[in-house]
């Protein structure tokens, strides 16, 4: 099944402007300056959530907007590999936020050994010995790296 | 001049001494593998260094300096090849075209130029540099405020070329890079711009974690879809790392032009590796017959940024050594590293210490040819990387990036940004969205409109500052042609497509 | 496929759970600690990047203690850079009572507090001791019209905008405020209408040398080359005292020029907030140590810095009265109310 081409341009420019409008909004809310004139901080990020909702504006009159409906419509209908894409990037910006929270606490070696465990689990299947191997020497070996070739001190082991 | 050459001579007889080969060898290797990894660049490679500079004396510390410094231009693109993943700033430009290269199987001759070009870059950029040092230093202080900002405009407008036909979404992308760089406290007022109150953001977000986030996690995420579906294409046979004579014609006058634009930009406090290297990219492919091929796969769009970006490496020492002002990270630290030997870079290094300023240069060249020959057969070496099935390797790119954020300022909040910038970067692909424009955006941004503001505090609110100077009226001419120059060659080439059918 | 996601899923969260567990690391401050201080890795934390001020003072203190043996500890530094120091402030107190970690500060510490940047100040620190001083110097062309700093000071008098000062900190941080201190010592009034232009990157230096801005606010240090070859002339320093040799030493102070100010950029060790007692006499001991060594001496003469030893106490007391004498320029210029 073949799928039909569809441009984004319709939607991007939604996005677009809802985003210029919110940069637009933060900019007035900007704190006055009290060296030199008040509004100088402000002038700048003003023209350019300007120009954008203008430029936004322009890609939007351009754009066919019957695909917007149709993207929306796709959505719902997505084929197993877009499904499995989605996941599967979602999963790692997950683990990558759980990598970044326990990082701190358990140090780089166990941290960075999970977070590789988990993407090779995810890409690779389960090879189990592959992926144990590359996660462990990867995680050992940019230690070693950082910490005693480089000069670069990551947290160590905790209890250490 | 005579004189220009007996000194130059006799720094030769100190770089050559073995010792002092064996130490650019070292620090060329060490700076290659550091420039690899994504997020250590340069700076980091001389960093390491300097605890290890305390036993070695001044001489052969700044020549092993001045490897590093090298090894990480060579090294930088080497992961920019091979798997989209930019080292630095200056190894941006190389994925423009050398990653498709990589994709399209020509690997060998992608990491064969980049070395190539890289050694004949800096190697007339040095011979500029002992030249040309101090009337370029002079020129260099010319540009204030008001021509930085013209610069900064001039990079911008050739990126407009950049997204040709998609010009819109261009432009969308500019803007939101601009906006990205006004994050921070604002340098001329001290007031907070969009930190919503996460103290790491009040200096800004470093360009390298957009660059990394929109490369490097936006190329894993697009990989997903051919690891989804298992047509994962990794390379079996690899041939040797050389360039054929097709090769060589079309990059000869690319490099050969882009070395002398590299090290006069480089020259230039704070605009940098980075900068040339994308100059020189823009500026070749409106010169070439087949602007067309750009970005799918060209050797001089890999061969002009490679050969701007060393020659850039060697213009920014110009700065820190006759004027004593580090012009980058990497000089900054690097002249960190001489006061700590007790060593004042400025105008009088040359007459006060001859016997290091004069061996720095040379081992320039000697550097050069090492790193040239240590690269080719290397590059044998890492080429395997892509025999790696995609879904081992991608993980480790993840890794790589991850730790490489972590590495420029030590922050978790880094790894968060590198999260949302790498879904960016994965969105902007789908919607068609170029993403080059934003990175330069975010690069230059800041600069650009601090030094409109500088210049404006300076004149008192008269705008004519900016036509103030011969400098910032070429700069003004630079930009118009750079915009009209494209739209001009269109026209003639619809012409010439006109005319041709005729005369068949 | 869904199911491999779930068990994945299981896997993560279980190995969250477990790692984050047993994370909790115990800060144990018993007597045998004490007594056998220091022992293992001492962290030396440097708030900037590598290259700059504090960097270049954290990796001598940290060469000098090794050199001299007066440390025997492994000392790895890390920089910890990002808002002015202000991030390895904040680190600073999720560590609160460790004894081993120390961090390198100067004014900006103060600064960054005081215009609203951190919440943080150094009452979040424990000072340790002082240890140097590098001064501000107002720099200008060699073909400058003005040959003294008064020149300025009355070119200011007539008209704020007149002079065009610039440096490498933001607004409201250190090169800014210590050209306001001298002005307002030498009785300029409207100091909010002085302009000041801030460049990044060390760019201030170029500037001046290309004429582009009229007066350069700096560290005395950062300027010496320049001023050895000519290029450059410093009208005053900020120092109650000549200091240095060579050019140096043929630069007036403020005060000898009838400008009753002084501006230290002073840069002393810090250690998290409630440092234990013993490691806080330990370092404070042993700095004072090391300042007395030769080894010391000579890294001083290298880098054109001015001795300051203060001890841990004297440090407290210093930086109180510094922080009052900051905070009124900062509310003389509306940066704060």
């Amino acid at each position: 099944m073949k799928k039909e081409k569809l441009d984004y341009d319709g939607l991007t420019a939604i996005v677009v402007i809802l985003f210029g409008m919110l940069y637009l909004t933060m900019s007035l809310k900007l704190p006055k300056a009290s060296i030199g004139n008040a509004m100088d901080p402000i002038y700048f990020p003003l023209g350019l959530s300007i120009m954008l909702l203008v430029i936004g504006a322009l890609l939007l009159i351009k754009s066919d907007k019957s695909h917007i409906d149709r993207i929306f419509k796709g959505m719902k209908h997505q084929t197993e590999k877009e499904k499995q894409v989605t996941k599967m990037v979602s999963f790692t910006c997950a683990i990558a936020i759980i990598y970044g929270l326990i990082f701190e606490h358990v140090g780089f070696v166990l941290a960075t050994f999970f977070f590789m465990m988990s993407i090779l689990y995810m890409t690779n299947g389960k090879k189990h010995l592959t992926n144990v191997l590359v996660s462990g020497i990867f995680s050992l070996g940019i230690f070693a790296l950082f910490n005693y070739a480089l000069g670069i001190p990551l947290p160590g082991l905790p209890f250490m | 001049m005579i004189e220009i050459l007996q000194n130059l001579m006799g720094g030769f007889v100190i770089a050559l001494q073995p010792y002092h080969l064996l130490l650019v060898a070292f620090g060329g290797i060490l700076g290659t593998i550091v420039g690899m990894l994504p997020g250590l660049g340069p700076a980091t490679g001389v960093a390491v260094l300097i605890p290890i500079t305390f036993t070695m004396g001044p001489t052969a510390a700044m020549i092993t300096m001045t490897g590093i410094y090298y090894g990480a231009m060579f090294g930088g693109s080497r992961s920019s090849i091979l798997i989209n993943t930019p080292g630095d700033g200056a190894a941006l430009a190389a994925t423009f075209d050398g990653y498709p290269m990589a994709m399209k199987g020509k690997a060998e001759a992608a990491l064969a130029i980049s070395a190539i070009a890289s050694f004949i870059g800096g190697t007339i950029a040095a011979v500029l540099l002992v030249l040309l040092a101090t009337p370029v230093s002079r020129f260099a202080l010319k540009f204030g405020p008001a021509e930085y900002f013209l610069l900064m405009v001039a990079a911008l407008s050739m990126t407009a070329s950049m997204s040709k036909g998609n010009q819109l979404k261009g432009f969308i992308s500019l803007i939101i890079g601009l906006m990205i760089a006004t994050i921070g406290i604002d340098a001329q007022s001290g007031i907070k711009r969009f930190t919503f109150g996460v103290l790491e953001l009040q200096t800004g977000i470093d360009f390298l974690i957009v660059i990394i986030g929109i490369y490097a996690l936006g190329e894993v995420f697009k990989s997903y879809s051919s690891i989804a579906d298992g047509t994962k294409k990794a390379q079996k046979e690899f041939g040797k790392i050389w360039i054929s004579k097709e090769d060589w014609k079309r990059s000869k006058w690319p490099i050969l032009r882009s070395a002398p634009l590299g090290f006069i930009i480089g020259a230039l406090p704070g605009a940098g590796g980075t900068m040339a290297s994308l100059m020189s990219y823009n500026n070749e492919k409106q010169l070439s017959k087949h602007p067309e091929e750009f970005g799918e796969g060209a050797i001089e769009g890999l061969a002009a940024p490679e050969s701007a970006n060393n020659a850039a490496s060697v213009g920014a020492l110009i700065p820190m050594l006759t004027l004593g002002i580090p012009g980058s990270g990497t000089t900054a630290v690097m002249m960190g590293a001489l006061l700590m030997l007790g060593i004042q870079p400025g105008p009088l290094l040359f007459t006060q210490h001859p016997d290091i300023a004069w061996p720095l240069i040379a081992s320039m060249f000697i550097g050069n040819i090492i790193l040239a020959i240590v690269n080719i057969p290397l590059a044998g070496l890492l080429v395997r990387v892509l025999a790696i099935p995609a879904k081992v390797l991608y993980p480790i790119v993840l890794g790589l990036s991850f730790v490489g954020v972590y590495a420029i300022a030590g922050s978790i909040v880094d790894f968060y940004l590198l999260v949302i910038f790498g879904l960016a970067g994965f969105l902007m692909k789908k919607v068609n969205v170029p993403t080059a424009p934003m990175i330069l955006a975010v690069i230059v941004g800041n600069t650009m409109e601090q030094s409109f503001r500088q210049a404006i505090r300076i004149s008192d609110g008269d705008l004519g500052i900016f036509a103030g100077s011969t400098l910032a009226l070429s700069l003004i001419a630079i930009t118009v042609i750079s915009i009209l120059f494209p739209i001009v060659k269109d026209k003639m080439m619809e012409k010439k497509a006109e005319n041709a059918p005729e005369t068949v | 496929m869904k199911k491999k996601l779930m068990l994945m899923l299981a896997f993560v969260l279980l190995a969250g759970m477990m790692f984050t567990g047993c994370g909790k690391e115990e800060a144990g401050s018993s007597a045998s600690a004490e007594a056998a201080y220091p022992s293992g890795n001492l962290d030396f934390i440097v708030p900037g990047g590598a290259g700059g001020g504090w960097d270049l003072t954290m990796r001598t203190t940290a060469k000098v203690l090794a050199d001299t043996g007066l440390v025997e500890n492994a000392m790895p530094i890390t920089n910890k850079s990002g808002a002015g120091g202000g991030v390895a402030l904040s680190y600073l107190q999720t560590i609160n009572g460790d004894d081993k970690t120390v961090v390198v500060y100067s004014p900006p510490l103060l600064l960054i507090n005081l215009n609203g940047s951190t919440e943080f100040s150094y009452k979040d620190t424990t000072p340790l001791a002082r240890l140097i001083a590098d001064y501000g110097a107002f720099v200008v062309t060699q073909d400058s019209e003005y040959k003294s700093i008064n020149d300025v000071m009355e070119a200011l008098k007539a008209d704020p905008k007149s002079v065009k000062i610039g440096g490498n900190s933001s607004a409201g941080s250190m090169d800014h405020i210590q050209f306001l201190m001298m002005a307002k010592a030498a009785g300029v009034a409207n100091l909010d209408k002085i302009d000041y232009i801030s460049f990044q990157d060390g760019g201030a230096t170029a500037q001046i040398l290309g004429g582009h801005v009229d007066l350069l606010s700096t560290g005395l240090g950062d300027v010496e080359a320049l001023v050895a070859s000519g290029d450059l002339r410093v009208l005053a320093h900020t120092a109650d005292h000549r200091v240095g040799e060579g050019v140096l030493a043929e630069i007036p102070t403020c005060i000898e020029e009838g400008i009753n100010g002084t501006f230290v950029n002073w840069r002393g060790i810090f250690g998290p907030p409630g440092m234990p007692e013993y490691a806080v006499k330990y370092w404070s001991e042993t700095l004072g140590k090391m300042v007395e060594t030769p080894e010391w001496d000579e890294a001083c003469t290298k880098n054109g810095w001015d001795k300051l030893y203060l001890n841990s106490d004297d440090f407290a007391s210093f930086l109180d009265e510094v922080n009052g004498e900051y905070e009124g320029v900062l509310k003389d210029i509306g940066m704060i109310d």
